[in-house]
């Protein structure tokens, strides 16, 4: 094993420790209001890195992202319900319900390009949403209830920090290297003998895979679910978060996905005026940053930029 | 034979861009391809790598038909080109831009990437090399950790031709690679294309405006005019071609 796998695993084996510390040591003496908090930011981390992956560096138009997190909530309260499954082991198969649904959507609209991808996304979302309010066995329109509740501030951020070293690993790798290639020249991919779609397939059944994980966690930690939690406005949220965090970072989304979960609680009372805030954040980002705030870069980049400089003063 | 066009065509709408275009490539050769503007060089690139199915004839590589299998099942059977319009990884550095071109070789599973397991610190090993290797030898070595974007002009016509023999191909399809550059550097250009071919064994079709290089290293030369061939021959036959000079005369492109 080299030595930057040694350091890797040695880095998340100390985030892992930290996480665990806190949820041991700190979390019983919190406010539970502010755990709250922190636990849906990780809810959120993990949604916006799949789609990170999707739109800001494969360069895909997805608008269906809480659709896959509705089928990892719906598939993972169902099975912990109905079948007795464990809530640890349902959350990845949640995860992984979700990513054959992005492959079923992903196989047929991903051949095609651009604009249609946005079409079919935003249908896939609304035909989630509809089908759960539909299906008496997934609770109507009311969801389900008594999900038993197994997600912690330390389940949670275990999740994260696996997901972001997936991602990290992923995205400084050979497949990382092909979706920013797809984004930046398709039919040079294509000419270098990369199967493009098959490309994007990829990216879209991970990203759902993690939309799937932030679902499951989100369904045993409510204990219930419903559908107007996976409407198209928070396929928007997620998208807001992406764009404004930087499409071709993933520190950047992150960043994003802190301050929009965060922010919003803290002026609770304007809580009705959440779309408005988004889109003229939106809007004031595209005239302003149009690259998002860390644009490609990554949070450690700008961190040693800054280090740099004061080394230079 | 390597590469064998059969009375190829191809029709947008009423304009029939290639026309029965009959084309024998023999392994090793350096082909030139010339024209006017307009004249459906680029489109017989196209049609060679699958962007464009002919809508006649057939196009052969080796002893079979790359006829339908699309720009992935070209390149997969052993196609590399460069493009008339620069078509670099803007995002991606210079390094990583030739890698690319490796990915197709590579067996590392997602997951292994993922686990950074040995099979993925072999691969990635192995083609920062490959890929450094190939950058000495077009001179981009020393900007390997530049952005794709960054690079001048004449540079990067240099990268996508390095990009494109990453990818090991038996035929290199190169769209005027001196375009844009001065008569010295479109020179030193064609030297390293000659070199190219030598060192790596591999037959080149080359579209070029640039006369006298093409004349200098092609060992062949088919002249298009309208979609249709209208000589091919060696550099010497076609110069002295009555009907060639009345085609780039009558297009006013001097030569
Ligand atoms: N996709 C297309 N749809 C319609 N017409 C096309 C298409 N592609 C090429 N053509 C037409 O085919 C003709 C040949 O174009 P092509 O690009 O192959 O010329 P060329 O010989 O490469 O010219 P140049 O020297 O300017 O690059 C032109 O008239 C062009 O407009
Ligand atoms: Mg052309």
């Amino acid at each position: 094993m080299s030595r930057s796998t040694l350091i890797g695993y040695a880095a998340l084996a100390a985030g892992l420790a930290v996480v665990w510390g806190i949820e041991i040591f700190a979390i019983p003496w919190t406010n539970p209001y502010y755990a709250n908090i922190a636990i849906r930011v990780g809810f959120n981390l993990l949604a916006v890195m799949g789609l990170a992956l999707v739109l800001g560096f494969t360069g895909q138009f997805s608008l269906g992202h809480a659709g896959f997190m509705a089928v990892g909530a719906y598939g993972s309260a169902s099975l912990a319900l109905h079948a007795h499954v464990p809530p640890m082991l349902a959350i990845p198969l949640g995860g992984c319900m979700a990513a054959v649904a992005g492959l079923a959507v992903g196989v047929p609209s991903l051949r095609l390009s651009g604009d249609y991808l946005a079409v079919v996304t935003l249908g896939f979302n609304q035909i989630i949403v509809v089908l759960v309010q539909n299906v008496p066995a997934l609770g109507g329109a009311l969801g389900l209830t008594d999900v038993p509740v197994a997600t912690t501030f330390g389940v949670t951020f275990t999740w994260v920090l696996l997901g972001a070293v997936f991602m990290r690993n992923l995205l400084a790798s050979a497949y990382g290297r092909t979706f920013a290639a797809v984004r930046d020249n398709e039919i040079a991919t294509r000419s270098l003998g990369v199967d493009t779609t098959r490309v994007k397939v990829t990216a879209f059944v991970v990203g759902a895979f993690w939309a799937g994980i932030a679902g499951s966690l989100l369904g045993f930690y409510n204990s219930s679910i419903f559908p107007k939690q996976f409407e198209f406005d928070r396929s928007i949220e997620l998208l807001t978060m992406v764009v404004l965090g930087g499409t071709g970072s993933l520190s950047g989304p992150f960043l994003a996905a802190g301050l929009l979960t965060a922010l919003p609680e803290a002026l609770r009372e304007f809580s009705q005026y959440r779309m408005v805030v988004y889109a003229t954040l939106l809007i004031a980002m595209m005239g302003l940053r149009p690259q998002g705030i860390l644009g490609k870069h990554e949070l450690s980049d700008v961190v040693r930029g800054l280090w740099r400089r004061r080394a230079v003063a | 034979m390597l590469l064998e066009l059969q009375k190829t065509g191809i029709r947008f709408g009423g304009l029939r861009a290639v026309q029965d275009l009959d084309l024998r490539v023999e392994r090793g050769q350096l082909y030139g391809l010339i024209g006017p503007n307009g004249a459906g060089k680029t489109t017989v690139f196209n049609l060679i790598t699958g962007i464009y199915t002919p809508t006649e004839g057939d196009i052969r590589l080796g002893d079979r038909s790359i006829v339908g299998i699309g720009p992935v099942g070209v390149a997969t059977a052993g196609v590399a080109r460069t493009f008339q319009n620069i078509r670099l990884f803007g995002g991606l550095s210079v390094l990583e831009n030739v890698q690319v071109a490796m990915f197709r070789h590579q067996s590392g599973t997602l997951f292994e990437s993922v686990l950074r397991a040995p099979r993925f610190h072999r691969e990635e090993t192995e083609s920062v090399a490959a890929a450094h290797e190939l950058l000495k030898t077009f001179g981009l070595a020393e900007v390997a950790t530049l952005g794709a974007e960054e690079l001048p002009y004449g540079l990067r016509r240099r990268l996508e031709i390095a990009r494109a023999l990453a990818t090991r191909p038996q035929l290199l399809l190169l769209d005027e690679p001196a375009a844009g550059m001065n008569p010295s550097e479109a020179h030193d250009l064609m030297h390293l294309i000659r070199w190219v071919r030598d060192t790596f064994h591999v037959t080149i079709l080359l579209i070029e405006h640039h006369m006298p290089v093409v004349m200098g290293i092609c060992e062949r030369i088919s002249v298009l005019d309208h979609g249709a061939q209208i000589a091919v021959g060696t550099p010497r036959e076609i110069r002295d071609n009555p009907v060639v000079i009345e085609a780039y005369l009558g297009a006013e492109v001097g030569a």
